[in-house]
């Protein structure tokens, strides 16, 4: 997050008042993120694409009847996600196929790297496969999507003690799922404990 | 507690990389969303601004002055007022606005005097018109009604009129002229080939002649004798089922012609012992036709005054409307 709460409250303001450029602003601050849960959800890209242009022009016509009152604004956007990814799923039926899954990530690494570093990625995804509906979500809104764990209660729908058990119980089993063990030597790497999207909440 | 947390970055970095490797949009797919969302967005702000500049100029379109408001529904019960009036002054006897037309000529009366007198009398006028005209198209109805009308407006007639004698003389000399042209009515309806509907209306008339003649009676005994006399003794000998009791030998009233008579009526209902005295007696009785309703009889022995003849009511002094019809 490069802007703060407060100022996102100030761009919908703005954007509620009729400023475009606000609403533009709230846009860049939210795609990614947005973009990252739903592609997590229904995995072709086209189709995340879709729906995430589909979920900011929802978020335009609710825009006149958003009201703060508490609730991040971050929350109340990806519950429109959320929402419509659960319509989309619910509708469509389709889902995932590895062969669209697009990596962006490779560079200029020669083959051997480019070999770990897919067999690393299709090791976490099929981890992610094995946890339940909710674990998946709630990794995605955290991880993926960078949410707090209040926002990603917010768009849950589900309370923010609820939601931390997701993560912590989602965590244990991408833990098993991937071989990462505890040992004596990263006992030793004892580190200070710093506020991120998966240590703030 | 530290340990955990040393995973949980392991997992985090994990997590990370797959989303920024296999989770991260097409830079060209988020220009081509950006720039349709932010087209639908410049067109709904606009048109917010748009409603917004137009919902005054909307609310201002039915606004009206206030000279307009309430001229307006002053317009509309005039117009109601208008129609409801024409349509009490058109009803016709028997119909259903009658009772109100009666009523709102009742309440446009003059106070008293000469000029009530005549109001009432010009409307006693109008409702034999009615049942003349009534009569002649068979309509029990229209005739019943009228006549109802005209007996409630003669009582009304003799009540203002009471105490002046000049008035009395006019109003019971308007109903002698009714109770002939309602006798020539009754006698002519005999000739219809409707008998019901014949004998209903002659059976109205002839209520209304023997009400018209206790209101001259009454006239008789407030003390204007002799011209209370007129018209009485033109009744049929009322043989045994005279209204003027039971088996009565005398007419329906003494009979008398302008008080000059000098005797007084034998029998009757004995209003013709009034101050100006009564006529000689005029029906003695005749019982030729005992079960048969008494009837006028258009020319009846002693012949009085005015004439009863059917061949005079064309010319009344007081020609009600539609006599003629």
């Amino acid at each position: 997050m490069t802007i703060d709460d407060a100022a996102i409250e100030r761009l919908v303001t703005d954007a509620q008042l009729g400023d475009a450029w606000a609403f533009g602003m709230i846009f860049d601050h939210y795609h990614e993120p947005i973009y990252r849960f739903i592609a997590s959800r229904v995995h072709r890209p086209s189709d995340a694409e879709d729906l995430t242009q589909h979920v900011f022009v929802k978020a335009l016509e609710a825009l006149p009847r958003y009201e703060s009152r508490g609730v991040p604004f971050g929350g109340w956007l990806f519950r429109l996600a959320r929402n419509a990814v659960i319509d989309h799923v619910r509708t469509r039926h389709d889902h995932a196929e590895l062969d669209s899954i697009i990596e962006w990530t490779h560079g200029d690494a020669g083959p051997d790297e480019i070999a770990v570093v897919r067999q690393e990625l299709d090791a976490v995804n099929a981890a992610l496969a094995a946890l339940t509906d909710e674990q998946r979500e709630a990794i995605a809104l955290r991880f993926f999507a960078g949410l707090s764990a209040r926002e990603a209660a917010e768009a849950m729908g589900k309370q923010e003690g609820t939601v931390r058990g997701l993560q912590f119980r989602a965590i244990a089993a991408l833990r098993r799922e991937l071989g990462i063990e505890l040992d004596g030597r990263e006992l030793v790497e004892l580190r200070p404990r710093h506020a991120n999207a998966s240590t703030d909440g | 507690m530290q340990a955990m947390e040393v995973r949980d970055r392991e997992i985090e970095r994990r997590l990370e990389a797959f989303a920024r490797a296999r989770l991260s949009p097409d830079p060209l797919a988020v220009a081509r969303a950006r720039a349709r969302v932010m087209r639908e967005a410049r067109l709904q702000f606009e048109a917010a601004r748009v409603a917004v500049h137009m919902a005054p100029s909307v609310a201002t379109v039915p606004h009206r002055s206030t000279a307009r408001r309430v001229a307006m529904p002053l317009l509309a019960a005039s117009v109601w007022l208008a129609i409801t009036v024409g349509s009490i002054s058109a009803a016709s006897a028997g119909g259903p606005l009658f009772n109100a037309r009666v009523w709102v000529e009742n309440v446009f009366l003059p106070s008293g005097g000469v000029a009530r007198a005549d109001a009432e009398i010009a409307r006693l006028d109008t409702r034999v018109a009615e049942a003349v005209a009534g009569a002649a198209r068979g309509d029990v109805g229209a005739v019943q009604a009228a006549l109802d009308a005209y007996n409630q407006i003669a009582d009304e007639a003799i009540a203002a009129a009471a105490g002046d004698p000049a008035l009395v003389a006019l109003v019971s000399a308007a109903l002698d002229h009714h109770r002939a042209v309602l006798t020539a009515v009754a006698a002519g309806l005999e000739d219809r080939g409707n008998e019901n509907a014949a004998a209903a209306v002659e059976a109205s008339i002839q209520r209304a002649i023997e009400h018209n003649q206790a209101v001259v009676n009454r006239l008789g005994s407030s003390g204007a004798g002799g011209a209370g006399g007129a018209g009485g003794g033109n009744g049929k000998p009322a043989g045994g089922s005279s209204t003027g009791g039971g088996g009565s030998t005398g007419g329906t009233g003494g009979s008398s012609t302008g008080g000059t008579g000098t005797g007084t009526g034998t029998g009757g209902s004995g209003a013709g012992a009034g101050t100006g005295g009564s006529g000689s007696g005029a029906g003695t009785g005749g019982g030729d036709h005992p079960q048969k309703t008494p009837k006028p009889a258009p020319n009846p022995t002693p012949k009085p005054t005015p004439d009863p003849d059917p061949s005079h009511a064309d010319q009344p002094e007081r020609s009600p409307r539609g006599q003629n019809e």
